[in-house]
């Protein structure tokens, strides 16, 4: 297939657009684009596919020996899974630590207490059952924590429980064979230390999604919308061990909440990040709130460092992705999880705008308007970023360092380039 | 020297000695002097050095500063018949609503608690929003539309005399009394600080660079304002417009309002113990309100419980009756039924405090600004004794919402005549419209942070007015869309949303950039 010119008196096909998630956010958004007309799956005939991640995992099986033409951009990393299942992104971070560590990195630097200075943003976590004997030991130290427990495929809160005692544990992983709660055995969880102390809102507990766009990992290319939310929990946070079993406080996922009796439909528990911002910054100050958002920046910044060299990178794929983060007392940022495939199912008018607008934007970056795909083609830093904001982008900061570099030996000056390069630190 | 200035400083002494910190002047000055002086000259020397300390300077010049602003309150109640009168109709409205909602529930008005339900009330304090539930059966006093319909219906009754011959075009609008109004050359001679040349907060600068050197400016400028400690000096920064981390310390200079001792936190912790020990009739209904409106919202439903906790405290603090003062309305006088079954007549709720449906928008907006419930309680009340009261006032005062509404009309039928006789020619009122925006000083309906950006200007300004002049400005910037609908639902569609809307520029533009659309 190739993409006919566009005709100066009427507009010309330029995208062929598919999906298989009916959902208006997405058809109505590819709809409205000039020169953009539903393609058709069972033929192949797409340029840009947007899928559900088992559709592309199914796409690029080697079962159906299928490979993208050279104008066809789907919407999955083939192998995302390493940043979106809960067990491999926390053994990726892991070992991206020790990597840096290994390298002597300064950014993996450790306190006296051996925690990293720079890069302790995941609660502590281990994956069940591979590192049972080490969570028992872990556990034996600090008796009196308590732990999340989360089946590592699952999303929206599915199968999520609060433990605070070893035997909960025990008795789970005996049980194991033969619970109807766990159909799969060899399903793998992971076990977090719970955060104790998260920052209450009014007195309640909450998390904020933010969205990521990365369109290429090598070099990285990746982009936050300003637009995300914060999630509510609908009852009123207490830490005491009564409410453990109350997933209703201590659980912000809007598929959770939505069965609580106090699950409000005009604002669905969410609660927009520019509210968030300017609530930190009356109450706590510019400076800590900036600092705040930096940290959350920094985090999903070296989460995805992390995934270089693991998540292959394929010129034909981009990915959205929803960041799930908790801000404790101390204003630090915890990432909890990465979702692949961020809910499109809109709650309230609100939430269906916000959907729309980092859609729109999204694929104004993947395929900036009144252009066709051609993944063969290089092209520069988005033109139109709408509500993204660059977070990372490799090729431009080298190129950037290039030509300062280039400047500076005709200036003489050997000294460190100090200018700020293309991305947000 | 002259006489005439020496008269002045005559007065500035008799000020300060007069007022509270003349005391404690004249203890300073009292236990730092030896007791006995070498010279004259050198007594004089010590107390000026004792005068130049820069917070004894401050405090003079604050000290002046109420003492002026005392004369320029509006002093005279109203004096207009027929206003007088339909204020009074309308009070005797609501005492009716009070007690029917009595009689229909058989509660008395004030109670106090059993030891059971005080208990059980207090264990809920902490999270209201959550414990408390909404009670249908308890209707709200009164709402917007209640007293729109109200201030529709008052008239002249020596209007019609003058109609024949004279300026009818007030007439066109839904406020068919006469009212002086101001222009809006007058308005931009009164507003020129928010002129298109200076630089402002909430204003985006054209170039989109992420350092803007103007925004610096004002920044450090409000950082200044807030250590000055000088009541005009952060009036002034506030016409601007105040970062959200300098509000909590400007907004309560501004207002005049001390939150640093500890007499506002205890004062509120006072009232909450009287929140728990005496229930009022009217708690339900406050409940009520916080939970269908604030508690609703998408900017404020995380603020469900302080806003509760502050609005019931609120109902019980008999200090905002000062806002009685310089106003023609009066504070409710409800009968109580006493439990020996006699009769007593009360100001009703103790404070004074009758709530219009949303009162609880005058609350959340502050939970932004001010973290400690007791802070957030003193700006409310100080906001509303001196401001939000006035929009449920019917007087001649500007301030008023019956001169607000006439202002919203006049401004509208001077810049835009032609939008305003459209809409009329479809029968759609645009006062209907702007009355719900203004009767909560638009909170519910722009953005959090665009509302703290307008209340920044009201509290500068210490004027209601920009609420029909923000007004007018999203009719004026919606004015194209609304020049093509024939319906109210249409126009009700074209303004729902104000999501999106940067308030201060619009408000820029209404005032300082000619109408050019129309003509």
């Amino acid at each position: 297939m190739s993409i006919p010119n566009t005709a100066p008196t009427k507009p010309a096909t330029l995208v062929r657009w598919a999906t298989d998630v009916e959902k208006s956010v997405i058809t109505a958004n590819c709809e409205k684009r000039p020169g953009w007309v539903r393609g058709n799956i069972e033929n192949d005939d797409w340029n840009f596919y947007w899928t559900s991640v088992f559709t592309t995992r199914s796409i690029f099986s080697l079962e159906t020996g299928y490979r993208l033409a050279d104008d066809q951009i789907i919407s999955h990393f083939p192998n995302h899974y390493e940043l979106t299942r809960k067990d491999h992104m926390v053994r990726n971070c892991k070992r991206y630590r020790k990597d840096l560590e290994r390298e002597g990195n300064p950014l993996a630097d450790k306190d006296e207490f051996g925690r990293y200075v720079y890069l302790d943003f995941l609660p502590q976590t281990y994956i069940l059952p591979a590192d049972y004997n080490i969570f028992v030991e872990e556990f034996r130290r600090n008796p009196s924590s308590t732990w999340i427990v989360k089946p590592a495929g699952k999303a929206q809160g599915i199968g999520i429980f609060l433990v605070n005692k070893i035997s909960q544990i025990k008795k789970w992983s005996k049980d194991k064979a033969g619970s109807q709660q766990i159909p799969h055995t060899k399903d793998v969880y992971i076990i977090s230390k719970y955060i104790p102390d998260p920052l209450l809102i009014g007195g309640k507990k909450f998390d904020l999604r933010m969205y990521v766009l990365v369109t290429s990992y090598t070099p990285l290319k990746a982009y936050v919308h300003t637009q995300g939310f914060c999630r509510f929990c609908t009852v009123k946070y207490t830490a005491s061990l009564n409410e453990l079993d109350n997933l209703f406080v201590h659980l912000t996922n809007v598929a959770i909440q939505k069965h609580g009796e106090e699950y409000n439909e005009t604002h669905g528990g969410k609660w927009s990040i520019k509210n968030l911002r300017l609530f930190l910054e009356g109450t706590y100050g510019k400076r800590a709130s900036d600092k705040c958002f930096d940290e959350i920046f920094w985090l999903i910044h070296h989460s995805l460092k992390a995934m270089q060299g693991v998540i292959s990178t394929d010129r034909h794929c981009f990915e959205l992705y929803g960041y799930d983060v908790i801000i404790d007392e101390a204003l630090k940022p915890w990432l909890i999880e990465v979702n692949a495939s961020p809910s499109l199912v809109t709650t309230t008018a609100n939430d269906r705008m916000m959907k729309y607008d980092i859609l729109n934007d999204m694929i104004n970056i993947v395929i900036p308007p009144g252009e066709g795909v051609d993944t063969r083609v290089k092209r520069g830093p988005p033109k139109v970023l709408g509500g993204f904001e660059v977070l990372c982008d490799e090729e431009q900061r080298l190129l950037e360092a290039k030509q300062f570099e280039r400047r500076d030996s005709r200036a003489g000056n050997k000294g460190k380039s100090v200018k700020r390069l293309s991305t947000w630190k | 020297m002259t006489s005439g200035n020496t008269s002045k400083q005559n007065k500035i002494v008799e000020i300060i000695l007069q007022s509270e910190m003349g005391y404690s002047i004249k203890n300073k000055i009292h236990n730092s002097l030896p007791d006995h002086f070498e010279s004259k000259q050198a007594l004089k020397d010590k107390m000026k050095t004792l005068l130049s300390n820069a917070e004894i300077k401050q405090s003079i010049c604050n000290e002046i500063y109420r003492f002026n602003s005392k004369y320029k309150v509006n002093q005279g109640k109203e004096e207009v018949d027929y206003l007088l009168e339909a204020q009074k109709k309308w009070e005797e409205q609501l005492i009716k609503s009070i007690n029917t909602i009595a009689s229909e529930r058989g509660k008395p008005l004030a109670a106090p608690m059993g030891d059971h339900d005080v208990a059980n009330f207090r264990r809920k304090w902490k999270s209201l929003g959550t414990e408390m539930n909404e009670d249908t059966n308890y209707k709200p006093i009164y709402s917007q539309k209640d007293l729109f319909a109200y201030l529709c219906k008052i008239r002249n009754p020596n209007y019609k005399e003058f109609v024949m011959g004279q300026e009818t075009r007030g007439t066109l609008g839904l406020i068919k009394i006469p009212l002086a109004t101001i222009d809006i050359k007058e308005l931009q001679n009164q507003f020129i600080d928010l002129s298109l040349d200076r630089s402002h907060i909430g204003v985006e600068q054209a170039d989109n660079s992420n350092t803007n050197p103007i925004e610096e400016q004002v920044v450090l400028a409000l950082s200044a304002a807030s250590t000055s400690s000088l009541i005009p000096v952060a009036l002034r920064a506030c016409r601007f417009g105040v970062t959200p981390s300098l509000r909590c310390t400007l907004w309560p200079l501004a207002l005049d309002i001390d939150l640093e001792s500890r007499k506002g936190q205890i004062e509120f912790i006072n009232l909450e113990k009287d929140v728990l020990t005496n229930s009022l009739l009217l708690d339900q209904i406050f409940i009520n309100d916080v939970k269908s409106n604030s508690a609703n919202d998408d900017n404020y439903f995380v603020f469900e419980d302080p806003t509760l906790q502050v609005l019931l405290c609120a109902a019980r603090d008999y200090k905002m009756m000062s806002m009685y003062t310089h106003s023609n309305a009066s504070p409710l006088k409800c009968v109580n039924k006493l439990i020996d079954g006699g009769q007593e007549i009360v100001a009703y709720p103790p404070s004074g405090l009758i709530p219009m449906y949303g009162v609880s928008y005058f609350i959340s907006p502050l939970c932004y600004v001010f973290s400690h419930h007791w802070k957030i309680y003193s700006t409310f009340t100080a906001m509303y004794t001196r401001y939000f009261h006035k929009l449920t006032v019917i007087s001649t005062d500007t301030n008023s919402i019956l001169s607000l509404s006439k202002h919203f009309e006049m401004l509208l039928i001077e810049k835009h005549p032609m939008l305003f006789l459209h809409l009329i020619s479809c029968g759609i009122q645009p006062l209907k419209f702007a009355f719900r925006w203004m009767t909560c000083a638009f909170a519910g309906y722009l953005e959090a942070e665009q509302v703290l950006l307008l209340w920044d200007r009201i509290i500068g300004f210490k004027s209601l007015l920009l609420l029909p002049i923000a007004a007018t400005a999203i009719f004026e910037f919606r004015s194209s869309n609304l020049m093509q609908v024939q319906r109210s639902e249409e126009a009700e569609a074209v303004l729902y949303n104000l999501n999106h809307v940067a308030i201060i520029p619009l408000i820029q533009q209404f005032l300082f950039v000619p109408n050019q659309l129309l003509i």
